[in-house]
Order: structure tokens, then sequence, then C-alpha cells
């Protein structure tokens, strides 16, 4: 019973290995200051000065209590010069935070020319803990599926780079946006359906009524949103808006439906496809039905992904509104609306893809185009 | 009419056309978890604690999203136990995540929104950023734990002798094909949201240290990234709970 495992042994040095990428990963954010462009601080230490009560005029009863931070500065030609900077924060801390001796944070210095050197702090730095979610969550990927992992993985890293670019284009160009984020949508479909289903013609079929079923969703959102002159539609409550909101609206709602769209119309291709071998004789119809049946399933658990998603997503200016003396039905008006119907409009694109799909699988099928 | 009546209707009629009784019932199970979601945030904007909230609502919506418009049956019970246990241990990660990350609240990209309002409302938005999270993963898990868990189940009856090593080999095999899918459905998802943040980073010219250190961004990176966690985790605890079902049958049939 001496021999040792030779698999085991593997698989102890390959989570040592990962942890200890892990490790160095989050070692070396600790001391990136240098790097940056921006001046970095370290706080050194903190003195509170006590909570003051404060009362709003809806009556919320929150407290308030200034720090002074002692900083020690990382990079740049002030390196290793301790200051000092005032703080002010709240309980709720909805755009302000307590700061605790170990952080590190971004600062700006004053001008040299006023006597008294001036620093404030102006963003807090978060890069460490978001190297240790993606280091977790390809650890977790690599570990579970093996190398078999590695296809999603490079998927969004081109699908990343992919979107970069088109937004690069349009903020570079007068590319109209609408337009230029279809084409990226397209190509999204191809280079994702490509690496992640393999190059075959049932890749071709998905990638087909993907491209019909979010293009039929924009269109039915386009038109009803034209017959019914977009009320109770408040745009101007569209968040970080830079340019036109309509194209912008859109392109987003599509790029966002996308995903759960190919998702969908891979599944079913794909069991209607080894039907279709194991019994070739089936008619168009016989198909079309067994699409029906294969979506129905997984449309309302994919509906919901992206649903609870968007609407998640408006939580903090919700209760900013409800806290701020508005009743429930203007706040749900004012700030959910935009994520509903967005959710709205691809729950419509994942639902016309079952049919689509059907129509288009079971198409082919029926037309021996597939043998 | 309005905008979203409008199509809500044109929803309906869809799911409808795409899977008949079915799809009426995934229809109402989509109403009942808005209502649930809608009522988690008054309810947590009363000041009551989030925890207590987002966890009764997070069980009812997994409960809805699992077994409405699904065939029931052991796979259904196998996905919600999945469920159940990954967004117990996703908590547990998320918890300290958004204390250590410090994204709650409002980046200085929404000054604009936050004009003439009252910021010191008594609520800890940590809280909400908490809640917010934890909501916004269940989708994904349980979409991942019902989709795996059929194919599993599918495998094991069609196959009543399978061995331990087939079904785990098979899990993972399965589980793949969902992690990629599924990956793609939530950074889409990522992207179409923030369409317009990164245009604005683009246009003041951000770089990457600002991006990656952006409250706005890394909240909802956050987001992205437990849900993709949640869905790794989907496979092995679906596969062992098979595993683990299947010998306990066999015990009790001896």
């Amino acid at each position: 019973m001496t021999r040792i495992n030779p698999k085991f042994h593997i698989k102890w040095l390959t989570i040592l290995l990962t942890l200890l990428i892990g490790i160095g990963a989050m070692v070396f954010t600790h001391f990136d200051a240098p790097f940056y462009h921006q001046t970095v601080a370290q706080v050194q230490k903190v003195h509170n000065y006590g909570r003051t009560k404060v009362t709003d005029e809806f009556h919320n009863q929150d407290f308030q209590e200034n720090q002074t931070v002692t900083l020690k500065i990382l990079n740049g030609k002030d390196r290793g010069k301790i200051m000092k900077s005032k703080n002010q924060f709240s309980g709720a801390g909805a755009t302000d935070m307590q700061y605790h001796a170990g952080q590190q944070v971004f600062v700006h210095l004053g001008n040299k020319k006023s006597n008294k050197s001036s620093i404030l702090i102006n963003g807090f730095k978060r890069d460490t803990v978001v190297v240790f979610l993606v280091w977790l969550t390809i650890s977790l990927l690599l570990l579970i599926l093996k190398f078999r992992g590695s296809m999603a993985l490079l998927s969004l890293v081109i699908n990343a780079l992919l979107f970069f670019a088109a937004v690069e284009i349009d903020v570079g160009t007068n590319f109209n946006p609408f337009i230029l984020f279809s084409i990226l949508a397209v190509i999204f479909t191809f280079v994702t359906a490509a690496l992640i289903f393999g190059w075959s013609k049932e890749t071709l079929v998905a990638i087909a009524s993907t491209i019909c079923g979010t293009a039929a969703a924009i269109l039915i959102a386009y038109l009803v949103m034209s017959a019914t002159h977009q009320r109770g539609m408040n745009f101007e409550m569209m968040d970080y808006v830079t340019q036109q909101r309509l194209p912008l609206f859109f392109a987003g709602s599509m790029i966002g439906s996308l995903g759960a769209i190919m998702d969908l119309s891979a599944d079913i291709t794909s069991s209607l496809f080894a039907v279709y071998r194991e019994e070739p004789e089936l008619t168009f119809w016989q198909l079309f039905k067994n699409a029906r049946k294969i979506g129905r399933s997984i449309m309302g658990p994919l509906i919901n992904v992206l649903f609870l998603i968007f609407v998640a997503g408006t939580f903090p200016m919700m209760v900013l509104f409800m806290r701020n003396g508005n009743n429930w039905g203007y706040s749900y008006s004012m700030i959910m609306t935009l994520g509903i119907v967005q959710s709205l409009i691809s729950g419509i694109g994942i639902a016309l893809t079952v049919p689509i799909t059907g129509l288009i699988a079971g198409g082919l099928c029926e037309t021996k185009v597939i043998k | 009419m309005t905008t979203i009546t409008a199509l809500i209707f044109v929803l309906f009629g869809a799911m409808l056309l795409a899977g008949g009784k079915q799809g009426f019932v995934s229809f109402l199970g989509l109403i009942f978890n808005f209502g649930l979601v809608f009522m988690s945030v008054v309810l947590i904007s009363f000041g009551i604690p989030y925890l207590l909230v987002t966890l009764i609502s997070a069980v009812i919506i997994l409960v809805i999203t699992i077994y409405f418009g699904n065939q029931q049956g052991r796979n259904a019970d196998i996905a919600f136990l999945t469920s159940l246990i990954v967004v117990g241990l996703v908590i547990l990660l998320i918890i300290p995540v958004e204390h250590w990350a410090q994204v709650q609240g409002f980046g200085v990209e929404n000054t604009e929104d936050l004009e003439g309002l009252s910021l010191q409302l008594g609520v800890r938005f940590l809280d909400v950023s908490c809640a917010m999270t934890i909501l916004s993963c269940l989708g994904a898990v349980a979409e991942a734990a019902v989709a795996l868990a059929t194919g599993l189940v599918e495998l094991e009856d069609h196959d009543k002798t399978i061995t331990d090593t087939k079904l785990r080999k098979e899990g993972t095999k399965v589980g793949k094909e969902i992690v990629g899918t599924a990956f793609n459905t939530l950074f889409f998802g990522f992207y179409g949201e923030l369409i317009g943040l990164f245009i604005w980073f683009a246009r003041l010219h951000y770089d990457f240290g600002m991006v990656l250190n952006d409250k706005i961004f890394v909240s909802e990176f956050i987001m992205t990234l437990i849900s993709s966690i949640g869905i790794v985790l989907t496979i092995p605890i679906t596969i062992y709970i098979v595993i683990f079902q299947k010998h306990r049958r066999k015990k009790v049939n001896n």
C-alpha cells in the first residue's frame, strides 16, 4: 500500500498552485500603486469624532460622523509623505464611507502654491477584490471542469475585446450606434457559437435562429413603442447617458438578450437534431412540436435570469426614491420601468425563439438538407 | 395603453405561442417573481432587516422558478435542493465581498441623478447592495440547476446500472455546455445593462485603473462574477446529490 496514486498527487499540486497564483495576484495588487497614474495612499490611522444624529425633512433618522484620516502616499513624487485628511460619513453610506487603517485609497493633492498642503480622498481602491473574484471564478471553473472550461473563458475574453472595440468606434466616429451594435451582436453570435458549440450545421441553425429571435424582439419592441407613443417610459431617467437615448436603449436591450436567446436556440437545435437522427421519418410538424416541448421547459427559468438581474439592479435607486417621500407607484414608474421594459423585450425574444428555432431546424430536417 | 402594458400582452402571447399551457404557467411565475422582488425592496426600504427579507423571498423565488412551468419530478426536487445549497454558499461569499469592496449606494457617475435628494436615510446602502446581489444570482443558479438535474436524471433513467464514475464524467460534460452558454447569458446581460456606462468611460477617457476601481463598474462586475461562481458550483453539487440519492435508493431496496 505504499504506492502513491499519481492522479491524487497531481490534484493536490494543482490546488496548491492555484492557491499560490491567487495569493500572488492579490499581494501584487497591494503593491501596485506605482502602476497607477492617480495618486494612491494608504490609511495609517483614523481618528473618529463621534456620531451626531441627523433627521432630514422626511423624518429619516441617521447619523453623521467626522474622522481625520492619516494617509501615507504610496506613489508619485510625494511618495512616502504622510498627510492628514478629513472625511465625513453617514450611516446610510450612499455616497460616502468610513475609512479604516490599512485600506488603500485614491487621493487628490492640492496645488503647491497654497501653503496648506491639502489632500482629498476621491476614491476607494477596489482592485484587490476584483482580482480575488476573477481568480476565484477561473479557479473553480478550471478545477471543476478541467480544460473543458477554457473555451467558455476564451469566448468571454474575445467578446470583451470585441465589445470594447465597438464602444471605442461608437465614441470615436459618428456611426449610428444602433447599427454598430447590431453588427457587434451578429459577430458575438458567430464567435460565441463557434467557440462553445464547435463548427457544424447545427451551430449554423442555432446562429440563424438566435439572430432571427433577437431581431424579432427588437422589431416588436420598436413597433409597440411607436404605437403606444412610449407612454409611461421615462427615458430621462436612463443612467449614464452621453448620447441619444433611444438607439442606446435598443442596443442595450439587444446585446442583453442575445446570450439567453443563444442559450435557448442551441439547446433546442441540439436536442432536435438528436431526435431527428434517431427517427428520420419524423415530419415537420412533429419536429416543430418537439421543439416546443423542449423550449417551453427552459423558457421560464431563462426569462427569469435576465429579469432578476435587470430588476434587482434598480434596488439602490428605489430605496433612495421611496425614502425621499415618494410613494410606491411613483418610485416604480420612475425607477423600475426601463429595467422592466428591457426584461420584457428579452422575454419576448426568448419566447419567440422557441417557434423560430422549431421552424428553421424542422424545415431544414424536412427538406433533407441535413443528413 | 402604456408601453409596459402593451409589451406585457405581447410577452403573454409569445409565451402562449411557445409553450401553450406551460407557457401560461411560466408567465404567471414571472408575475409572482416580480411581485416578490418589488415587495422585497419595499420592505427593505421600510428598514426591515435585509437578510430576513432576502432569504424568505429567495426561497420563494426559487420554488416559483423551478416548479412553475416545468415538468415536476425528481429533477425539479434535485434542482431545488442544489439551488438552496448553492445560494447559501454564495451568500456566505457575497456578504464579506460587499463589505470589502464598499460598492454600496451610488458612484460619481450618478451625481446628476442625486441632486436635491436626501442621502441620509437611515437605511444602510451596504445592506441594499447585498440584497441586490443575492436576488440577482437566483435566476442564473436556478436555470443551471434545472438544466443539469434534468440531464442527469434522464441519463440515470436511461441506464439504471450507470456507475458513479460515468455519472460524474457525463455530469461534467453536460456541465461544460451549460457553463459555456450561461456565462455568455450573464456577460451579455452585463454589457447590455452597462452599455451607457462603458460609453461614458470611453468618452471621458477613463484609463484601465480607473475602470477597475470604479464603484458602479465593480458593483455590477461583482454581481456578474457571483452569479458565474454560483453556476459553476451547481455542477459538483448536483452530481453529488444525484449520486447520493442513487446510493440511498439502493440501500432502501436492499
